[in-house]
């Protein structure tokens, strides 16, 4: 029996229901772990993170805005 | 700063950033970006006026068609995502670039792929897949030069100060092993010669396959990465941070985990699967929820700063790009519904959509990102602000005459094509009649497209402008920050509310609850290895979900007997149909619905294309369907219409073809892709697989015959135009062709059985 009658006859098609399932239950756990309030603190580092390009020692001379 | 308590204890580290390779991806960005603008607008101009084609093989519209989308995807967003990837990685890991030598390698390969790119394309070199177009040496490069970008950021990433992943760094990782695995995948091919392959995958599968890869390489090319681009120099141009980090990390978890599965919606009412393309528009209608989120995000940041807006030009290009992104991930999405698609699959409502987001989104992201960062790689003011809010309102008008022309072309023609007149038959049954509608909407978008080139070319002026005040030598600014410490143990999570109630519950449920509140993922944030890992897991297990079935539960494509594989001369005919790139205007997909099945014939079957390595069922008809073309008409026909389409239909907008009637047909090769097809599984018999070019001089002498016979020209019989029409009098005749006669065992155990039951 080939490998394409083989799927074809193992009843896969509850399959993606499944998946479906799995994928739903993590993206439940996402929401869940990002609107949890115990991460403000964290957040609110990382959301500044960008404008913390670091602390320059020998910033450029030049009048070219920020590093 | 870092959240590890042991990192205070350690000594500052000294460093500098690499902005000399940004530079260089910036310059690259520019250039690549005019050259593809450039050839856009010539191919606008070509629908037109067919004049502008030349007559010339690589100048022709199916030949330049691929050069301007892989310059403007790869060349101009791909250099553009670079310089981005590049710029804030070295600063958001507070870390220099891994390897100033794999950079250099990383840039000096993608120019050189890129400029491969745009010399085989206009000859003709091509696999014949829509943003999948080049070669198998030039793919494989391409992947080995992803490979030492990925190493590169990678490599940056082991060596960060920052211990907290920031969320552009988490879109930067998903894009790259998410194209990675698309292009990969999608490019998998047998070599039939140096610059020629077939796809190993055929018919359905490989449509699939390749719109799996060509929605997520939007996904995965136009918009993680850009996304990643605006968490980071939105904060920067405006000065805050972003609104919500909430927010950013739901956008990019349900951009990966629903983004894969969407591709069938380019597919719909085709030979695939009816579930397959029912559970591409469901999750593309979900995309809906995680777009919004991140537009909505992107403007809030702005909360409070609008003022800066009307004053900033980097600012007004950021705004818009988000504006686009947000009307195009709409629309994207409504256009998924099958019965909009239904009107809008085909016509030029999907170029006008894509152009929205590439204009606006992907175009005016990179621009804002450029006059960013044009004063600080360059140590100096910006040359001109002026210039730069000229071009910010001569590209937004440019845009908005462009996709709203064609959106009242795509609109026009799916309307013109369904029209019935009061007798019940078509309203427009000559196609051209569609296509003269649209020529007004075409010039109107020649416009727009004109517009927005003349703002990319005075950013350019800009640019070098200002990189002509530049100081004599660059500065390299030194930084500070401490290394990040090797025995680092993330902090134990505060007690849970289960924990601190101390309510008599059983530790199982103190677990569930800690799941719930999802410590674990704090973990994934400082950990890239297991991100990138969860991230290539969620992308393979649902890539896997969906496309596996097609290639392996054989009721999806059901075989049809009669269906046999193309003779060598139509297989030759058939790469040059690939060559110039005829699926750049002409489906060959006729769908179940009553308007095409009056117009070209019975609807197309999934098992009409099992020999067909790469499928070409396209995606846009500037001319007619041809699935059912074959013996619809004599073969001077095909002769006279390639030759000069006007001759035959006035006011057809195709090029003409003159060559094909002028050169020779490689014969000495047809047996070569005759055995390419053969080890791909295609059923050739002994004659095909041991004399191909005999057979196909002989069908050639034959049909040549019969073009002199109808008052033709003579001495076609070795012309490319010989194999070209014996290959269109091929297309789509297989389902009504006599069934294949058994063979004589069989045959005579049948008439036994016959003569057992007769009377």
């Amino acid at each position: 029996m080939s490998l394409a009658e083989s799927v074809a006859r193992s009843g896969l098609a509850v399959y993606a229901e499944v998946a479906l399932i799995i994928f739903f239950a993590l993206f439940v756990g996402i929401v869940l772990y990002t609107l949890a309030r115990r991460h403000k603190t964290r957040y609110e580092h990382l959301r500044r993170l960008p404008l913390e390009d670091g602390r320059a020692q020998d910033p450029p001379p030049a009048a070219g805005g920020k590093p | 700063m870092s959240s590890a308590p042991a990192a205070a204890t350690l000594p500052e580290e000294s460093f500098s950033y690499d902005d000399a390779i940004v530079r260089r991806f910036v310059l690259a960005t520019v250039v690549w970006g005019i050259v593809g603008m450039l050839a856009g607008l010539l191919l606008a101009l070509q629908l037109g006026l067919h004049q502008l084609n030349l007559g010339l093989p690589w100048t022709s519209f199916g030949r330049l068609r691929p050069l301007h989308t892989n310059a403007v995807i790869f060349a101009f967003a791909g250099n553009g995502i670079f310089a981005a990837v590049y710029y804030s990685c070295q600063r958001l890991l507070k870390a220099r670039m891994f390897s100033g030598a794999l950079s250099a390698l990383h840039f000096w390969g993608w120019q050189a792929i890129i400029v491969a790119a745009a010399i085989t394309l206009p000859l003709g070199y091509t696999q014949g897949k829509e943003y999948a177009e080049l070669e198998w040496p030039i793919d494989l490069a391409i992947a080995v030069i992803w490979v030492v970008f990925a190493l590169n950021v990678f490599g940056t990433i082991a060596r960060r100060r920052e211990r907290h992943l920031y969320v552009a760094v988490w879109f930067y990782i998903a894009s790259i092993v998410t194209v990675a695995l698309l292009h990969i995948f999608n490019s998998l091919a047998i070599p039939a010669g140096a610059l020629k392959s077939y796809s190993i995958y055929a018919g359905v599968q490989d449509a699939f396959m390749q719109w799996w890869y060509g929605h997520n390489a939007v996904a995965f090319v136009l918009t993680t990465p850009f996304l990643g681009l605006m968490y980071y120099f939105l904060p920067k141009a405006a000065e805050r941070p972003v609104f919500s980090y909430r927010l950013s990390i739901l956008h990019f978890w349900t951009l990966v985990f629903i983004y894969i599965w969407a591709g069938p919606h380019h597919l719909h009412y085709t030979a695939l699967p009816s579930w397959a393309s029912t559970l591409g528009m469901v999750f593309s209608l979900m995309l809906w929820m995680p777009s919004w989120g991140g537009m909505i995000n992107g403007l809030l940041t702005l909360r409070g700063a609008w003022n800066k807006v009307a004053e900033d030009p980097v600012l007004k290009f950021f705004v818009v790009a988000i504006t686009f992104y947000g009307m195009s991930t709409f629309e994207g999405p409504m256009m998924s519904i099958k019965s909009v698609n239904a009107l809008s699959h085909y016509t030029d409502w999907t170029i006008g959509h894509v152009h929205g987001g590439a204009l606006g989104w992907v175009g005016f992201m990179i621009f804002g990102m450029l006059y960013w960062l044009a004063p600080r790689l360059f140590q100096t003011e910006l040359y001109s602000k002026a210039l730069a809010t000229a071009h910010f309102w001569i590209a937004t008008i440019g845009i908005v005459l462009y996709v709203v022309a064609l959106w009242t072309a795509g609109i026009t023609q799916g309307l013109m094509w369904r029209a019935f007149d009061e007798t019940g038959r078509l309203a427009y049954p000559d196609f051209v009649e569609t296509v003269v509608k649209l020529l007004p909407m075409y010039w109107v978008r020649a416009l727009g497209g004109a517009l927005y080139l003349i703002g990319a070319l005075l950013m350019a002026y800009n640019l070098l402008r200002t990189w002509q005040r530049r100081p004599v030598r660059y500065a390299e600014p030194v930084y500070t920050a401490p290394a990040l410490a090797r025995d680092y143990v993330e902090p134990p999570p505060p007690p849970s509310p289960l924990e601190r109630s101390q309510a008599p519950v059983a530790q199982i449920g103190i677990r569930l609850e800690k799941l719930l509140l999802g410590y674990w993922h704090r973990r994934w944030e400082g950990l890239p290895l297991l991100l990138t890992v969860m991230t290539v897991v969620a992308v393979v297990v649902a890539s896997l979900f969906e496309i596996l079935p097609t290639f392996l539960i054989r009721s999806n494509v059901p075989t049809i007997a009669t269906v046999r594989p193309y003779t060598p001369l139509e297989l030759a005919g058939r790469d040059i149909y690939l060559r110039e790139g005829c699926y750049n205007c002409h489906s060959q997909m006729v769908r179940p619905f009553l308007a095409e099945t009056e117009r070209y014939g019975e609807y197309s079957k999934a098992g009409e294309f099992v020999y067909d390595h790469p499928f070409q069922w396209g995606s846009r008809r500037i001319g007619p369907d041809l699935h059912r073309v074959g013996r619809k008409y004599p073969h001077l026909w095909h002769v006279g219409h390639m030759e000069n389409p006007r001759t035959i239909q006035a006011g057809s907008i195709m090029p003409s073809y003159g060559w094909l009637l002028q050169q020779d047909l490689d014969f000495a090769a047809i047996q070569r892709r005759v055995d390419a097809m053969a080890l791909l599984g295609v059923p050739y018999d002994r004659a095909a697989l041991t004399r191909a070019a005999a057979l196909a001089v002989a069908q050639g002498r034959e049909l040549a015959a019969a073009v002199v016979k109808d008052g033709g020209p003579a001495g076609l019989e070795r012309k490319e135009i010989i194999a070209l029409t014996a290959f269109l009098q091929r297309l789509g005749t297989d389902l009504k062709a006599p069934p294949p006669a058994p063979p004589p065992a069989a045959a005579a155990a049948a008439a036994r059985a016959a003569a057992k039951v007769s009377p």
